[in-house]
């Protein structure tokens, strides 16, 4: 938050004249995971902490982007419609009851990418140009 | 009690102010009670906003623990009764005494949306109020304001007594007081209350004084005319009762109305005291009738009149006069009244009458005398010539007079003539005249007569009682001789001078026929 609220808006405008530029975001899992394609509400669901697990029954390890990433700010816009700091609050709520693990924030894309061709079980969002076929995609954000 | 202004002043402002803190209370009450229930409700409505989001993530995940921590903080304000958070997906958290949905109680109820798709109804939280709290709070905030208002309209009412009581009650209290020991006519004035000599009340006093004033000087006139009416009163009253003049008061129709102690006087001079007051006009006069044809003649030319009349007596008593002063007077209401004044003339009339009498009278035999005589037979020839009747005239000479005179005295001559006399009365009718001309000459005259019948019976009857013998003294008697000359008003026309003439002429001749018989004028005898 030190940053002046002009580079805010640059950085604000730049990636919203970025989206244009991203084909779409796209949700992510390891190749030998046993799902096929998600519904929005699947999606939703883990994204939110209320389902914990695949259709298929293995548990989910969520995959989020940096707190600041932009691409974290569109994934829930695009989902959910709330902002990063609301979904923040939310899970902060949700830790305090101690039942629900929130998503493991990883710091880059690359590290993202790199957890889920790791973990059978992870699952992540990206920007589609981003992807290389290591990963298989369960679900598209439009 | 009541009938005193300060307490039903009081008493009227306290029961005004009596029925609007009632009044005022019950209406203050029941909003009150009702602001405070809605209040309630809002309040809780409002709880129920603040872990809205909460127990919505609760419902969305189905998640007990957020449940139980959103309900918990509900369930901890004392006006709720419990908490139900309930979800789609099967999540039922429950605390204290929670109503079910659908159930009888008041309930709060709030629809919980999911978090992440606004319109979507995931789950709903009820929330069941502690009616009795509730209920209690308001009534305790309805009780207290409705105490304030009725404690504040006490307070007023107190206050406007005062002022009341202060302002109007003391000083009409006051100048009630002092009107009251005020006695009309006396000296004596109202004085102003301190403070209200220029407002209404001071001027109710000013009225009052001026009133009292007004009665005062009322009563003095009237004091003091009084004691002047007394005084001529009083003055009247003994003109009117010492009186020697009887006085009375007659209406038109003869009733005395008013009559005074000189009049009964008047009446029975012999019992002064006994008199009682004569009811009317035939109780005062002999002859009433004279007196109301007197007064009916009045009314035509003046309204003053005077008379003597007689007076009524007792059948046995001699008769008695009075004048009277007869005058009109108009009493207060219109009616005509006639008032009279009387005065005893028994005593002069009787006077009058004797004079008259010795007058009219041959003072020895009281037979009318020859003046008398003349008048009073021209009044019968009068009356006969009007009536068509006749009279008749018949002198008498007595004989062999003189010598009883000479021989017994002058005295025996007048006891002879009174004798003669008292025959003659005796023989005729109270309408027949008897006079006595002179010496032994008498004259009488015979009314109605038809004809000579009539007299001749009636001269022989005379004729035979004059030469009866009459007694002078004890065992003397003396005889007198009579001639009778008779003429008749029917068979003769002319005055009693003429008359007479003849009748002397048929005397003489009777006496020249040998006495002791009666002659008519023609010569013809009889006897």
């Amino acid at each position: 938050m030190r940053r002046l609220p002009v580079l805010r808006l640059i950085a604000l405008l730049t990636g919203m004249l970025a989206v244009p530029a991203h084909a779409e975001l796209v949700v992510v899992v390891h190749p030998d995971n046993p799902v096929g394609e998600l519904r929005r509400e699947q999606v939703v669901d883990l994204y939110t902490g209320r389902g914990t697990k695949f259709p298929a029954g293995n548990a989910v390890i969520l995959i989020d982007h940096a707190a600041d990433s932009e691409l974290r700010a569109a994934f829930y816009r695009g989902l959910v419609g709330k902002t990063v700091a609301q979904i923040n609050a939310y899970w902060a709520r949700l830790l305090f009851s101690g039942r629900a693990s929130p998503p493991i924030v990883l710091p880059s894309v690359a590290a993202v990418l790199d957890a889920v061709r790791k973990n059978r079980d992870a699952i992540a969002y990206l920007d589609s140009r981003d992807l290389d076929g290591r990963v298989k995609v369960v679900f598209r954000l439009k | 009690m009541l009938n005193r202004l300060h307490v039903r002043v009081a008493a009227t402002i306290a029961a005004i102010a009596l029925l609007l803190a009632v009044v005022a209370s019950l209406v203050s009450f029941q909003r009150t009670h009702a602001r405070e229930l809605q209040a309630a409700e809002r309040a809780l409505l409002q709880l129920g906003e603040a872990v809205r989001p909460t127990a919505a993530i609760a419902a969305y995940l189905d998640n007990r623990d957020i449940a139980d921590d959103a309900i918990h903080g509900l369930a901890r304000n004392d006006s709720v009764a419990g908490v139900a958070l309930t979800s789609r997906t099967g999540l039922a958290a429950r605390l204290g005494d929670a109503a079910a949905a659908g159930g009888r109680a008041p309930v709060v109820r709030l629809a919980l949306a999911s978090p992440f798709s606004p319109g979507e109804v995931i789950g709903e939280l009820l929330i069941t109020p502690r009616q009795e709290v509730i209920a209690r709070r308001a009534r305790d905030a309805a009780l207290g304001q409705a105490l304030a208002l009725a404690i504040h309209t006490f307070l007023v009412a107190l206050a406007v007594m005062w002022v009341v009581q202060r302002m109007f009650i003391r000083p009409l209290k006051r100048l009630a007081g002092d009107l009251h020991r005020l006695t009309p006519g006396e000296p004596g004035e109202l004085g102003y209350p301190r403070g209200h000599e220029r407002d209404e009340i001071g001027g109710l006093v000013d009225d009052t004084n001026r009133l009292l004033r007004l009665v005062k000087d009322q009563l003095d006139s009237e004091r003091r005319l009084r004691a002047e009416i007394e005084t001529l009163e009083r003055r009247f009253r003994t003109i009117y009762e010492r009186a020697s003049a009887g006085i009375f008061l007659a209406d038109p129709e003869g009733r005395l109305l008013m009559s005074n102690p000189a009049l009964c006087r008047i009446l029975t001079p012999d019992r002064p005291r006994a008199g009682e007051a004569p009811a009317s006009l035939d109780a005062v006069f002999a002859e009433p009738g004279r007196v109301v044809e007197r007064i009916r003649r009045m009314d035509a030319d003046a309204s003053l009149a005077a008379g003597d009349f007689r007076l009524r007596v007792p059948a046995d008593a001699p008769q008695r006069w009075v004048h009277c002063l007869l005058a009109k007077v108009v009493d207060e209401d219109g009616t005509p009244l006639v008032e009279g004044i009387l005065h005893d003339i028994t005593d002069r009339k009787r006077q009058e009458q004797k004079i008259r009498f010795q007058a009219e009278h041959d003072p020895l035999t009281h037979l009318l005398n020859r003046r008398s005589a003349e008048q009073a037979v021209a009044a019968a020839l009068r009356h006969a010539r009007e009536s068509k009747a006749g009279i008749a005239l018949c002198l008498i000479d007595l004989d062999h007079f003189k010598p009883i005179n000479d021989s017994h005295g002058h005295e025996a001559g007048d006891r002879v003539l009174v004798e003669i006399a008292r025959r003659l009365r005796a023989t005729l009718r109270q309408e027949d005249i008897a006079a006595r001309l002179g010496g032994d000459e008498f004259l009488v005259a015979i009314n109605g007569v038809g004809g000579r019948g009539d007299v001749e019976s009636v001269a022989r009857k005379l004729l035979e009682r004059l030469l009866a013998e009459i007694p002078l003294s004890e065992g003397v008697t003396v005889r007198v001789g009579a001639s009778m000359g008779i003429v008749l008003s029917g068979e003769q026309a002319g005055d009693f001078a003429a008359l007479l003439a003849l009748a002397d002429a048929a005397m003489y001749a009777a006496k020249a026929a040998g006495r002791n018989r009666f002659h008519f004028h023609d010569g013809d005898a009889a006897g």
